[in-house]
């Protein structure tokens, strides 16, 4: 009998496991992304393509603040030990309605730089869109091959708490994206 | 490892606690565990799932000591079910109750009256923020028509007259087509970052319209806000940055590019506060209500977690206090069944200074006691088992017969003399009667009677009555045996005490030999008699035979004469025999005593073989003597007649062979013997044997053969081996007679003990 009430246990354990990597899966694609040296660095663009659920645009038009960040990694392998992280950095960007004054807020976090829209699309396709540098000239070594990788998704840790609770366990509040790899051979 | 279990335990329950106090602190609002409730989750979540583990585990390994009935395992069982109940109910209600309250308390936070004053406020708000619009719009109408009309030099004067007269006014700015700056006026502070307050070109484009654009704005410093958890920003600095913006379209002019009249203002700092108040507390309000999902799931989750750590808690505490309770009295339990089955030896004591300590030690000690209780016994036991073993060897070493009999006269017990006594061995038929072994029933008989005329005698209260009675009895041989003569044996008997169970028993002796030695001093006595008596007339009776011959010779005829003369030769030659024999029982009767002195017995033999040997063939005596005998104490005399009278009998016993018998034998040796005495000193005797190999004695003669008078031979008087038995006797010796077992024959050994002193070592 205990065995049968383990063997269910583990059960339910798996299907609660196994929706919840479903569920993580992407509702956030990565459209396109490239690397480009330029003379400030190198310079990430990224697009993404998203829709934010019926209930974060609810929640956006009611002044509840949510915030995206996008990670990036730069990894150079190595045969001989762990991959060595070149570039660690994220860029988080929040979306905010103004109630009184009736405007969209974008502002880059840690930036200083902000924007105002007057609908939820412009500014949703701003955040559609990045661009960041990545690292100064120099980090990168040219003509190696680095493998980046790039995720992008809503920031849960910027959310007060009771969102977070419900992202954990309420699938209209996780907006994430599966995370890409690709080869940039540096110049 | 037990103590490992508890310090683990200890140790995870400290964790746990921490882990559950940060959750619960984590309802607090504070970035800290904003930033960190998902990983606190995780972690109790974890901890939660690891108990459970362990209990499971723990109740696994209860279960399969249940089944498999494993001694104390129902103890422990139900200990531990009384504990987890102990534990579980109260934390289940609790967490009912607590259950119930968060999930109405959140309910009760969010109605429709609050959401609608908050939505009031707001419009409240938006309707102050567009009259103020109005208003600026209707100030900067009446200004841009001033500045149409005007020189464009007086722009400045004009631009600075609109920001003087009305209160709170940042700055008014006149811009080109493209949004260029073509006059200004503005507050001292803000002058020279007057760039960035110029209109974006979305802004300009919403301006060409007639109304132009007017619209309510936060200032650089709150949009630039970083701090999205903090949606209560100081509503004081979010007052001083909510400014209202107004663009308008100077008329148009034909020729003239267009130009728009900028105007800024703040909104007072009461109002602004205000809105910004009802700003945030709406836009909280929202957030909480979409969030109360999230809130009570947080809140239940915390309270789950906290009641599944509690539960698991309770019951992996449980198996330890079980565990603790129980351990004493499974040790006792298991004592108990030990001492059960015999095993006395001490059991673990658990240390501990209340009542279960006590009784273990109560335990052990009374455990002790059985031990030294139960070794006296076994010491007694072997006591009294190695007496009965002393009192049953001495009994049976008895040279006398002792038979036990039980009030019916069936037997209880007897010991070896009696089976050498009676023939019948009585020991393997314990419990039969006395009467039903067959050839015993005379000496049943008379054991019975004897005892019942005891008892007759008793009861008749006789003055002296005897506690035994005495008694010789006849006991005829079993058929077939050897010796034809009865067994005499005097027989006591006595009644047992009662108490040890009334019953009989016979003590007896065979006194076949004290019988034949009185015979023997009887017939010596007779013989010295009758010599006497007969000796006398003889020499009358041989006087009177030769007078006769002598005076009646010459007077009577030839015929009678020789008749007288062959009468008178008869008598005088019987009574010569006669007197001889009388010598010879005479001699046998009271022969002189031995004078002893050390007698070497070979050269005694040497003395005497020539007389029996012829140094030839023929002989038939082979005598084979020890080179170093050791001197005897001995007569002469004496031993020399005991070797011609065995000699004698030896050679007699084989002429009466018949024709067909091997050659006639007679081995004569001597040699010395060496034997222990019963105080343990080594002491020798000299055996002087002599083996024939004729018939033998007859079975009838060999038991009675040293009497006098018992004899085979067809002449003899039956004297010589009883003079042979007095004489060793008298020299402290030993004669022993019986038949060869190797063949027909006889064999008389002679054992002389007494020795010369020098020479005993001889």
């Amino acid at each position: 009998m205990t065995f049968r009430f383990l063997r269910l246990l583990a059960l339910q354990l798996l299907l609660v496991l196994s929706c919840g990597l479903a569920a993580a899966a992407d509702n956030v694609e990565i459209t396109s992304a490239r690397i480009d040296a330029t003379e400030d660095g190198y310079r990430l663009y990224a697009a993404y393509s998203f829709d934010l659920t019926h209930g974060m645009e609810d929640a956006i038009q009611h002044g509840v603040p949510l915030a995206f960040t996008t990670d990036v990694q730069v990894i150079k392998p190595r045969w001989y030990w762990r991959d060595e992280v070149v570039v660690d950095t994220r860029r988080t960007v929040r979306i905010f309605y103004d109630v009184l004054t009736r405007f969209y807020h974008v502002s880059y976090l840690g930036t200083g730089l902000s924007q105002r829209f007057n609908t939820l699309e412009d500014a949703l396709f701003t955040i559609r869109r990045t661009t960041m540098i990545i690292a100064p000239r120099g980090a990168l070594k040219p003509g190696e091959n680095y493998t980046v990788t790039l995720k992008m998704g809503i920031d849960r840790e910027l959310l007060s708490k009771p969102f977070q609770v419900n992202a954990f366990n309420n699938a209209e509040w996780r907006l994430n994206s599966n995370t890409k790899k690709f080869i940039y051979r540096a110049e | 490892m037990k103590a490992a279990v508890r310090y683990g335990l200890v140790v995870v329950g400290a964790i746990v606690s921490i882990l559950l106090f940060l959750l619960a602190s984590a309802s607090d609002n504070s970035g800290f565990f904003d930033r960190y409730y998902a990983w606190l989750l995780g972690l109790n979540a974890a901890v939660a799932a690891a108990l459970l583990v362990l209990v499971v585990v723990l109740l696994l390994r209860l279960y399969a000591r249940f089944k498999s009935g494993k001694f104390g395992s129902k103890l422990m069982t139900r200990l531990m079910l009384w504990f987890s109940a102990i534990g579980i109910l109260p934390g289940l209600v609790i967490f009912m109750v607590s259950v119930q309250f968060v999930s109405h308390s959140i309910e009760s936070w969010f109605n429709v009256r609050i959401e609608t004053a908050l939505d009031s406020g707001l419009n409240l708000s938006h309707v102050v923020l567009d009259e103020a619009l109005t208003k600026l719009s209707a100030t900067g109408r009446d200004a841009a028509a001033t500045i149409a009309r005007a020189e464009p030099e007086a722009a400045d004067e004009i631009l600075r007259r609109v920001l003087t007269e009305a209160p709170g006014m940042q700055s008014a700015i006149l811009l080109g087509p493209k949004g260029q700056m073509l006059a200004s006026a503005a507050d001292r502070a803000l002058r020279a970052r007057l760039k960035a307050d110029l209109p974006a070109a979305d802004m300009l484009e919403l301006a060409a319209a007639p109304a132009g654009y007017a619209r309510p704005e936060g200032g650089i410093e709150r949009e630039l806000k970083d701090s999205v958890a903090q949606p209560a920003t100081d509503s004081l600095d979010a007052a001083l940055s909510l400014r209202l913006r107004v663009i308008l379209p100077l008329p148009k002019e034909e020729g003239q590019p267009r130009r728009y009249l900028q105007l800024l203002q703040t909104v007072p700092a009461n109002l602004a506060a205000n809105a910004e108040v009802i700003r945030a507390a709406y836009s909280e309000y929202q957030e909480r209500n979409f969030a109360r999902v999230g809130l009570r799931k947080m809140y239940i989750e915390t309270l789950t977690l906290t009641l599944l750590l509690a539960i698991f808690g309770a019951i992996g505490s449980a198996f330890l206090i079980a565990g603790n309770l129980a351990q004493p009295l499974l040790v006792l339990a298991e004592g108990t069944r030990a001492v059960a089955e015999g095993d006395l030896s001490p059991r673990p004591i658990v240390a501990t200074s209340d009542e279960l300590g006590t009784l273990t030690q109560s335990f052990n000690a009374m455990t002790g006691q059985l031990f030294e209780a139960r070794s006296a016994v076994e010491r007694n036991r072997a006591a009294l088992q190695s007496a009965k073993a002393h009192l049953e060897s001495v009994l049976q070493n008895m040279s006398a017969g002792v038979i036990v009999l039980d009030a019916d006269f069936n037997i209880v017990n007897a010991n070896e003399a009696v089976a050498r006594i009676l023939q019948h061995d009585l020991r393997s038929d314990t419990g039969k009667s006395l009467m039903s072994f067959p050839g015993l029933e005379p000496f049943a008989a008379a054991v019975t009677k004897a005892f019942s005329t005891q008892s007759a005698q008793s009861a008749a209260g006789s003055a002296r009555v005897r506690t035994h009675w005495q008694q010789q009895l006849e006991i005829p041989r079993p058929h077939g045996s050897a010796e034809e003569h009865d067994i005499t044996v005097l027989a006591r008997g006595s009644r047992l005490p009662v108490g040890a169970g009334s019953g009989y028993i016979v003590v007896f002796d065979d006194i076949s030999d004290v019988i034949s030695a009185q015979r023997s001093v009887a017939w010596g006595e007779v013989a010295r008699r009758l010599a006497h008596e007969i000796k006398n007339p003889l020499t009358p009776i041989q006087l009177s035979a030769e007078r006769l011959q002598m005076k009646l010779e010459g007077r009577l005829a030839p015929d009678d004469a020789g008749l007288l003369e062959r009468a008178t030769s008869t008598i005088v030659s019987q009574v010569a025999a006669m007197k001889h024999m009388v010598d010879d029982f005479r001699d046998y009767a009271k022969s002189p005593p031995a004078v002893l002195s050390p007698l070497n017995l070979n050269a005694l033999i040497g003395e005497i073989l020539p007389l029996y040997l012829a140094g030839d063939e023929s002989d038939v005596i082979h005598p084979a003597l020890a080179p170093d005998l050791p001197l005897v104490l001995g007569d002469a005399t004496q031993m020399r007649q005991v070797l011609h009278n065995l000699l004698q009998n030896a050679q007699d016993a084989l002429q009466e062979r018949p024709a067909e018998a091997p050659r006639a034998h007679i081995d004569l040796t001597t040699e010395a013997i060496h034997y222990t005495n019963p105080d343990g000193r080594t002491g020798t005797a000299v055996r002087l044997a002599i083996v024939d190999n004729g018939p033998g004695f007859a079975p009838k003669i060999l038991a009675r053969a040293f009497e006098p008078y018992v004899t085979s031979k067809a002449r003899g008087t039956g004297l010589g081996l009883a003079v042979v038995k007095k004489i060793v006797e008298e020299h402290g010796g030993k004669i022993e007679l019986q038949n060869r077992t190797d063949g027909p024959g006889a064999a008389i050994t002679i054992l002389l003990l007494k020795l010369a002193p020098a020479s005993s070592l001889a």
